[in-house]
């Protein structure tokens, strides 16, 4: 048996190939999104997000749960009827902590819920907004009596709970903003 | 035939025997092994009267005190709970903890409240008081957090919370028909109502015979679509020894889970009787609301349940 040697016929077979990888290099150098926008598009396909703890200075954050409309009688039984006439699509709820040296920590517990029309979600938002509520400083909007937080961003609407003693002001408004910040427009 | 069984021999006769109770075992063992549990349909647990016998239609309400002394009050001038409560009996109290809500926040019935009911039950000799609901929140944390765990078991009840009940079916009608039951509550001697007075956006009220949901198994979101009827239905079908109304703190808006101080206003006030219908009309003034506001009330007095004119509530004044 004879071994062939390389011949210039053989080189020329490889050339399509190397035309083909470079097309394909080239073209995925043109179409490269931002991964922090692709992140984004993402997390506002699957859904409305929370902050994450350390975005609004909480200690911990427990597991978040998430409820649809076939679900959401399971959290909220009894209200839920309220948000699925206004066209509830999906939420997500977690418990957060905050620790702070001068006193005994703090919970509140953070609810996000998504509409299909953001009309849900401001109707919502008038509907549940407590008596004496101020706006919150700042770019993050909203409203709060020290005890609940509400506010709207698009179809997503914010609702958070003080469910320990303190007073809650500093740390919704921290929610408020580090929620702002990672909603999608 | 029988001349061919009388050629049989013994062993012959102990194999083919043998043979046939093998398959007839095997036969059997399958029905047991394949046969679908799910369409067994276990009996329906009747729901018990807990009323006491010879107790007319009474409501006393207290106001001014601590919550635990209105209801001592209360209960005093209904003739002491050793009038409905006999000794040796298994009593359940059922509070509304609902939410996973701090007593300020007032979605749920006051501590105290339940507490002082607990410890009046065992001093009129009661065997068990056992204090338990289906919450709406985690379960968990709605006990925990409402004060009710820590004031019930220091008080001497066993606290159940809803992922420790077994729900059982139920001789249900109407609406709520197929929805299982607690069985603690279905298993009491007395059964004692103690819902807190609140606002709920459905029903416009949320007050004793809407407290009867918490004792629902999973299907009970189906009874918002028609409420008021429900809750009529609920009263027909759940007849309490006594129901205790806690208008301590009165949730006034954003009910049924509230959340904001604001919304709350400080009541002190305290409700027993043994007219569920007539505690609810007290317990719907004490949010503003006439009787005539709230169909539910209606309905339950249509039905022969109870009466809605609040002015045969006795009213006891401030302690």
């Amino acid at each position: 048996m004879v071994a062939s040697r390389p011949r210039i016929g053989h080189v020329l077979l490889l050339l399509p190939l190397a035309g083909v990888v470079a097309c394909l290099v080239w073209r995925a150098g043109s179409v490269r999104e931002d991964p922090a926008e692709v992140l984004r598009a993402l997390r506002a396909a699957a859904g409305p997000t929370l902050p994450e703890p350390s975005t609004c200075g909480a200690a911990s954050r427990s597991e978040p749960e998430r409820y649809d409309r076939e679900t959401l009688y399971t959290f909220i039984d009894g209200a839920a009827e309220g948000y699925l006439a206004r066209g509830f699509q999906r939420c997500i709820v977690a418990s957060y902590t905050f620790s702070d040296s001068a006193g005994p920590p703090l919970e509140a517990v953070v609810e996000v819920y998504r509409f299909a029309e953001s009309l849900g979600a401001t109707s919502l938002f008038e509907e549940e907004r407590p008596k004496g509520a101020t706006p919150l400083p700042g770019p993050a909007g909203g409203v709060t009596d020290g005890t609940v937080l509400l506010a709207v961003a698009g179809r997503d609407l914010l609702k958070a709970t003080v469910v320990s003693g303190a007073d809650g002001r500093a740390a919704l408004e921290k929610i408020a903003a580090a929620w702002a910040a990672g909603v999608t427009p | 035939m029988s001349d061919e069984i009388g050629r049989w021999d013994r062993r012959e006769v102990v194999t083919r025997l043998g043979s046939a109770a093998l398959a007839a075992g095997a036969v059997l063992a399958g029905v047991a092994f394949f046969h679908d549990r799910r369409r067994d349909v276990p009996a329906r647990r009747k729901v018990p009267d807990w009323r006491a016998v010879g107790v007319p239609p009474r409501v006393v309400a207290a106001r001014g005190g601590e919550p635990a002394a209105n209801v001592r009050r209360a209960v005093a001038a209904l003739g002491g709970m050793e009038r409905f409560v006999r000794r040796g009996e298994r009593v359940v109290v059922k509070p509304n903890v609902g939410w996973d809500r701090l007593p300020e926040q007032a979605a749920n019935t006051d501590p105290e409240v339940v507490a002082e009911l607990v410890r009046l039950c065992l001093a009129a000799g009661a065997a068990q008081v056992v204090v338990t609901d289906i919450s709406c929140n985690d379960p968990r944390r709605c006990f925990a957090r409402s004060g009710i765990a820590a004031a019930a078991a220091a008080a001497g009840a066993v606290v159940v919370e809803s992922g420790r009940l077994r729900l059982v079916p139920a001789d249900l009608a109407g609406l709520a028909e197929g929805i299982e039951v607690a069985e603690a509550v279905l298993a009491a001697d007395r059964v004692i109502n103690v819902p807190v007075v609140k606002h709920h956006r459905l029903s416009r009220a949320t007050l004793g015979m809407k407290n009867w949901f918490g004792v629902l198994g999973p299907g009970r979101n189906r009874l918002h679509q028609s409420i008021h009827r429900a809750i009529a239905e609920l009263a027909a079908t759940f007849k309490p020894t006594l129901t205790v109304v806690d208008a301590t703190r009165v949730l006034l808006a954003n009910g049924p889970q509230g959340g904001s101080l604001g919304d709350v206003r400080g009541v002190g006030a305290v409700a027993v009787g043994t007219d569920p219908v007539l505690c609810d009309a007290w317990g719907g003034v004490q949010l503003g609301l006439r009787p005539a506001e709230l169909p539910f009330l209606r309905e339950a007095e249509q039905r022969g349940l109870g009466r809605t004119d609040t002015a045969l509530v006795e009213d006891l004044g401030t302690a």
